[in-house]
């Protein structure tokens, strides 16, 4: 079921039941709600004929992403889709349901979920949920990498470097449901892949050539390919030590460095719209036997849906800390000094009358008047709403306010930026996070 | 309740509370800092539109040595912004604007990621939800 709430007040509670029944067939699949695909939307993709070509083969072509993410439900605000709202003074609010796409309570059940197995055909990520067979020397290593990792980010990762994902970790994005084109003839297939690090593509040799004996490592490395049944399966070979097998959001975190002796056999079956991937990966210098990947599924994005190649600048790298908040690189300013030379100004003057519009994606504008006073970067005031008054707390730093307007035992936190006889920001109510703009009476 | 909303959502306001970010998507986290912004006022210079990130520049004179300094701020990337529904021509270079940012963890002073960018001619935002990919 591919349930879409509207915004309209007349039938919240009804949607609001069915959006929670939507979440109930998600059950059995939860990494699937993650990903904004559910698993009936799957299940319908996947009962679809599977194109073949002249030939008879499969055909593969066609545009794969996720299919639901970029437009989420304004209402339920799942963990990771975005909602963009735009007020009728052409403001723009981007938000990002769930707080944060992979964090919190929601992250750590995807994780849990991920570690027994059972879920993670749909989930792109799949943080824990296997190891490759490294040879001890090896996986002390990655375990080393892996403990001083924030969460998945490494300076280490190649993919900070706007180096190509490789095979297989290239296969496991676009697999997991990220954007990628596939265009198929009689001779190649060709995956172009808008990504990350990308744009980058690879080719398949379907014409009965083997791999080259001279053949110079590179990224994507050399491809050939032949169909068992209604299955692509290709060789790989040629692929340099540059690249991780998976790791940093895109494969197992412990899944990372490989030799340039790397053999990769994957198997890509369609099934209506939905590919299935299933890949081994051996490598003769880092492991002790071939690692057997847990498959992956992908589907034919929105029909609305296209490539969008952007290159790649790697801004982060340098930029990224460890999991203990220490840098990397040891001659970084600690964090605490840079906080205080960047916010440094003095609190900005809020006092007086407020007109405050938020823009409810649930309820439509809603208005009210913040009576607002002052002692230093302390703020109290009231707020008056149609229904009765509230209280406004929180303090200015520089001309942040971080703060709450608090309604009996209800606290509703308001983040923003006061310039002039303007101020600009978000009020969360409930689960939902929304734009909130003021003027100060003159 | 003065702020009409569904009970459902009231009741899950204290279960989201609680579950405020711990470990987030790529290198968000290991990146800014989610309790700590600056604002800074200036001229909007560009926008990258590049992965694995969008990039908001903008220059900032510095009234005490007088001197223009160029910030940034690191957003989510592109593909993400377009097909959610925001676009390159929602940053207007050139325009006088107030950006807030979540301040980097690392030391710099000049990098953050984008929460926001308030447009000084006619007061439109441009207001982005932290974290995520």
């Amino acid at each position: 079921m591919n349930v879409r709430c509207s915004n309209s007040r007349l039938i919240l509670g009804l949607l609001i039941t069915v959006c929670s029944a939507g979440l109930l067939s998600l059950l059995p699949v939860p990494a699937a709600a993650q990903a904004g695909q559910s698993a009936a939307s799957a299940a319908a993709a996947a009962s679809k004929p599977t194109p073949r070509t002249p030939d008879g083969q499969p055909d593969l072509s066609g545009f794969y992403n996720l299919v639901d993410i970029y437009h989420g439900d304004p209402v339920e605000e799942k963990p990771g889709q975005h909602v963009v709202s735009r007020a009728e003074n052409g403001s723009v609010f981007f938000d990002y349901g769930g707080a944060n796409g992979g964090g919190g309570e929601e992250g750590n059940t995807r994780i849990r979920q991920t570690q027994n197995g059972k879920v993670n055909m749909l989930d792109r990520t799949c943080v824990n949920c296997e190891e490759p067979p490294y040879k001890p020397e090896y996986m002390a290593k990655v375990k080393a990498i892996g403990d001083a990792m924030y969460g998945d980010a490494s300076p280490l990762d190649p993919q900070y470097d706007c180096k190509p994902y490789g095979v297989p970790r290239g296969s496991l994005r676009g697999a997991g449901g990220y954007a990628m084109q596939i265009v198929q003839n009689a001779q190649v297939i060709a995956f172009l892949y808008e990504d990350r690090p990308g744009p980058y593509f690879r080719i398949i040799y379907m014409d009965g050539r083997g791999h080259p004996e001279d053949f110079d490592p590179s990224y994507v490395g050399h491809s050939i390919g032949h169909w068992e049944g209604d299955t692509l399966v290709v060789d790989v070979v040629g692929l340099n030590d540059d690249t991780w097998l998976g790791s940093g959001t895109v494969g197992p975190k412990l899944a990372m460095m490989h030799s340039d002796k790397l053999h990769v056999v994957e198997r890509w079956t369609r099934t209506g719209n939905v590919i299935t991937y299933e890949a081994t990966v051996d490598d003769p210098v880092m492991f002790t036997k071939p690692w057997v990947m847990t498959p992956r599924q992908t589907q034919l994005a929105a029909p609305d849906d296209y490539i969008r190649p952007t290159m790649c600048i790697p801004y982060d790298k340098t930029h990224l800390m460890k999991h203990d908040n220490t840098p990397y690189d040891k001659t970084a300013a600690p964090s605490s000094e840079i906080s205080e030379a960047a916010t440094a100004a003095p609190p900005a003057n809020m006092v007086g009358s407020w007109k405050v519009t938020i823009h409810s994606t649930i309820e439509g504008i809603l208005t009210e008047q913040w009576t607002v006073t002052q002692d230093g970067d302390k703020i109290t005031g009231t707020v008056k709403t149609k229904n009765g008054d509230a209280a406004l707390e929180g303090s200015l730093n520089g001309a942040i306010f971080l703060g709450a307007v608090t309604d009996g035992d209800k606290k509703y936190t308001v983040r923003g930026t006061a310039v002039d006889n303007d101020f600009d920001g978000t009020i969360r109510m409930g689960k939902n996070e929304f734009l909130l703009s003021a003027k100060r009476s003159k | 309740m003065r702020y009409r909303f569904h009970a459902v959502l009231i009741a899950l306001f204290g279960v989201l509370l609680a579950a405020l970010p711990v470990l987030a998507h790529h290198s968000f986290t290991a990146e800014f800092n989610p309790d700590k912004e600056w604002s800074a006022t200036g001229v909007l210079t560009k926008v990258d539109w590049v992965n694995p990130h969008t990039a908001t520049w903008f220059e900032v004179k510095d009234d005490k040595t007088g001197q223009v300094e160029t910030w940034g701020c690191q957003g989510n990337p592109p593909g993400t912004y377009s097909r959610a529904g925001v676009h390159r021509e929602d940053w207007r270079i050139g325009e006088v604007v107030t950006v807030t940012c979540l301040a980097a963890k690392d030391g710099s002073k000049h990098w953050g990621f984008l929460k926001q960018i308030k447009y000084h001619s006619d007061g439109h935002v441009l207001v982005f939800r932290q974290g995520g990919e």
